[in-house]
């Protein structure tokens, strides 16, 4: 056995290492660790992995953190709502009531809520990843990739890509860059291909507006995990159609350790939380204060001088009441600016999916970042309904859309590109624009085709 | 007999670990090296992967790789006649 | 008088090395506290971290190497940590492992060691090998490894200033560790050694880094013994050309 003759040399320079660190051992050891310095670990193993308990408690504790996001995160969003209400009103509060200014609509509309839209689901996305950097240091992690390897390898993916599809449902970015742990150019691949449709923390802050606003109490929570299960699902069956036609060949070994349960160390924790929701912020300080200015202005610009329902007025061949008629002025207002322009003319492109040139508006914004579409729902609505005292967004939503509508809304949306962020990261870590470009176009593609199916057939029942 | 065929429970000792490439080396690199001696531990509720014991570690390893280690199962309650 | 002739010295360059899960960022984060960056390495997919911390009166540039079970070049990852390794010109490499995955962390800690560079040994997660009752005397495996030892828990920042030190004194120690290898392997290593180019060859590099050398062809060999003749005659050439360049550089200036 021992003479391979150099046949395997292999096998003779592994021996070699370890026999050495067993001569160290041997050597310098004084004792030897305790057989049961596991057992602790052994027994939470136990219940843990158990055969038929393993997999209803993996998905008990998934469920769990989703409802602590949701349930633990409502408080902080409303302090944070109160405090850029408070801001808004105060700056508008600086201009003469009754004035128009540009700067002030800029300050109000524009940036404070562009941004504030973003920093409300703060709280959503810091419980997300609490709840996940917790399992990650827990050790638990590498006990969910061995209890779903089977099903994430029948779809042509491997245990491990589960942490980086995990890591999507907070932030596509870090989760394409946890896709490094794979060691396969193919599984790497296919994970970042498919990685985008994982519900992240950007859309979150869109099914946290639509969810709400189209659906009774009782079904906020399984449209919720519709939603969640829809990206899964089809993640799932792309992972599979890519391992047979463009990323077909050989696998990464799978030899995955199991460290043993550790106690998460409270420092180690909210470093990477931290760390994560600065990313987040950031965003929302560059990238979507940038936009949200450039939303505005295509919004704003160029103003009319002289709407319909004011001649109309005048001819008397409508009365209305002045808020009546500043609300029909504000919508000929968007109707006629640059975005207003871009939506109608996407209308009828977007009309088989059930959306309107507002949406189509919106969805502008969403191209280039997903949280940008609460952002610029809320410019469309505030800018074009002066009606803001008691109806908050989600009632002028549900007003104007049908649940089926928000349907397939939310179903482009998910799928659709995640941000120009991730495709510029897919791009540098596939080595390819190629790559970036067919995540792109493939995803956008796939997203248009299920959201007109969706609508048309859905309104055979509604 | 390969390392996929043994019982939960059951200790063995490795005698081969056959492939190529860095399917195997990663093996190797593991310490999952001929003479050493494994525990099957468990295995997945979906029937695979596996898990071992291999000193201080565990490891879990798919079936693809658990049927390229051979090993020679060590006497025990469960299987004396090997 | 000292202000007028002080010199920025150049920083000292030091790796972290280790298999992953063996604590590795948490010892990185207590080295360099808020002094770090992260980006990628050029056109792959491996997150580079560095940072800086002061060490004495030295700068300290802190590299955290991607984690590996070892230096076979298979995975991107393996690829760049043997780069940096071989070619990065490193003043100490801390190799940091699992207390108690002694074996098998020891395995990196060899393929470290032959790379010709200083070694300090981090043994990280020293709380939960104690606590399982395992004995190790420090001072033993230092002369038998020759190089610093220290213990660390990088989760609870305990023996982060032994390990300062202790990359200092390897810094400033002229000893490279010792590793004796398998005699017939050590055998087969010198007898390739021996027909490397002469300047290349053990007394003027050091055995082990032209031991790093020899391992990726011994590895090559394996597979077609034909490659080793070429490697070693372009290796050869390679360095006859290097010779005639230098020799016409010197006798230009």
């Amino acid at each position: 056995m021992q003479e391979k003759e150099g046949k395997d040399i292999d096998l003779i320079l592994s021996t070699a290492y370890f026999k050495f660190a067993g001569d160290v051992l041997t050597k310098n050891l004084e004792q030897k660790a305790r057989s049961d310095a596991r057992a602790f670990s052994d027994k939470l193993d136990r219940i843990l992995v158990h055969k038929f308990f393993g997999l209803p408690i993996f998905a008990a504790i998934m469920y769990g953190i989703f409802y602590l996001t949701f349930t633990l995160g409502e408080p902080p969003m409303d302090w944070i709502d109160a405090t850029f209400s408070a801001l808004g009103s105060w700056i508008t509060g600086l201009w003469p009531a009754g004035s128009e200014s540009a700067l002030q609509s800029l300050l109000v509309d524009g940036i404070i809520g562009g941004v504030g839209g973003v920093v409300i689901f703060l709280p959503n996305i810091l419980l997300l990843f609490l709840g996940l950097a917790f399992l990650e240091d827990s050790g638990y992690m590498a006990r969910a990739a061995f209890l779903m390897d089977r099903v994430m390898h029948r779809f042509g993916l491997h245990g491990k890509s589960f942490v980086p599809m995990m890591t999507g449902f907070g932030c596509s970015i870090p989760g394409i860059m946890a896709t490094r742990t794979l060691e396969n150019e193919r599984d790497r691949l296919t994970t970042m291909l498919v990685l985008p449709l994982m519900s992240c923390g950007a859309r979150l802050t869109v099914w946290m507006l639509l969810i709400p606003a189209f659906f009774a109490p009782a079904w906020r929570a399984p449209m919720l995990g519709f939603i969640y299960a829809a990206g899964i699902l089809l993640a799932m069956i792309l992972a599979r159609l890519l391992r047979v036609s463009l990323l077909a060949g050989a696998e990464a070994p799978f030899v995955m350790e199991l460290p043993p349960y550790r106690m998460p160390v409270g420092k180690q924790i909210s470093k990477k939380i931290l760390e994560r929701a600065w990313i987040y912020l950031r965003k929302a300080g560059t990238v979507i204060l940038s936009i949200s200015i450039l939303l505005w202005f295509m919004t704003a610009y160029p103003k009319k001088e002289t709407y319909e329902v004011d001649q109309k007025v005048a001819q008397g061949q409508v009365s209305l009441s002045e808020e009546e008629i500043e609300g029909q002025r504000a919508y000929e207002g968007i109707r006629y600016s640059i975005a207003g322009r871009i939506g109608q003319a996407m209308e009828p492109v977007i009309k088989p999916m059930g959306f309107d040139w507002k949406l189509g508006t919106a969805m502008i914004g969403a191209f280039a970042a997903k949280e940008v579409f609460v952002a610029q729902v809320g410019i469309v609505y505030a800018m074009s309904d002066v009606d803001e005292e008691n109806s908050d967004l989600r009632s002028q939503l549900a007003r104007d859309y049908s649940p089926l509508v928000a349907l397939s809304l939310m179903l482009f949306l998910l799928i659709s590109t995640p941000c120009m962020a991730t495709i510029a990261l897919t791009a540098r870590e596939s080595g390819s624009w190629k790559w970036a470009m067919l995540q792109l176009g493939g995803l956008t593609g796939i997203a248009y085709l299920i959201s007109v199916v969706v609508y048309n057939v859905g309104k055979l029942f509604v | 007999m390969t390392l996929i065929e043994l019982n939960i429970g059951q200790r063995a000792t490795i005698t081969d670990v056959l492939g190529t490439g860095p399917v195997r080396q990663r093996l190797l690199d593991m310490g999952l090296l001929p003479a050493s001696e494994i525990i099957m531990e468990r295995i997945a509720p979906t029937g695979a992967p596996v898990w071992i014991r291999l000193e201080a570690m565990q490891l879990a390893l798919r079936r693809n790789e658990a049927t390229s280690i051979i090993v020679e199962p060590l006497a025990s309650k469960t299987e004396v006649q090997a | 008088m000292s202000s007028a002739a002080q010199q920025e010295p150049a920083p000292l360059q030091v790796a972290l090395a280790g298999n992953p899960n063996a604590g590795k960022t948490s010892i990185f984060n207590q080295l360099t506290g808020a002094n770090q960056q992260v980006a990628n390495y050029p056109g792959i997919t491996v997150e580079k971290r560095w940072g800086n911390f002061q060490l004495g009166d030295a700068q300290v540039a802190l590299l955290d190497l991607p984690g590996t079970y070892s230096l076979t070049p298979f995975s991107p990852e393996e690829r760049v940590a043997r780069d940096a390794l071989l070619n990065d010109n490193l003043d100490v490499v801390v190799v940091v492992i699992d207390s108690t995955q002694l074996h098998r962390s020891l395995v990196l800690l060899a393929q470290m060691m032959q790379c010709g560079v200083k070694v300090v040994l981090a043994m990280n997660m020293a709380d939960e090998a104690q606590k399982a009752g395992q004995k190790i005397s420090l001072q033993a495996l230092e002369k038998h490894l020759g190089c610093p030892v220290v213990e660390t828990v990088g989760s609870k920042g305990q023996g982060i200033d032994n390990l300062s030190q202790a990359i200092a004194k390897a810094a400033a120690s002229n000893n490279h560790p010792i590793l004796n290898l398998d005699q017939g392997l050590g055998a087969a290593i010198d007898r390739i050694g021996s027909l490397l180019p002469a300047e290349m060859a053990p007394p003027k590099i050091g055995w082990p880094h032209a031991c790093s050398l020899v391992t990726p062809i011994l590895k090559n060999a394996s597979k077609k013994r034909v490659r080793l003749r070429s490697f070693l005659s372009r290796r050869n050439k390679r360095a006859r050309l290097c010779k005639k360049k230098r020799a016409r550089i010197s006798t230009s200036s």
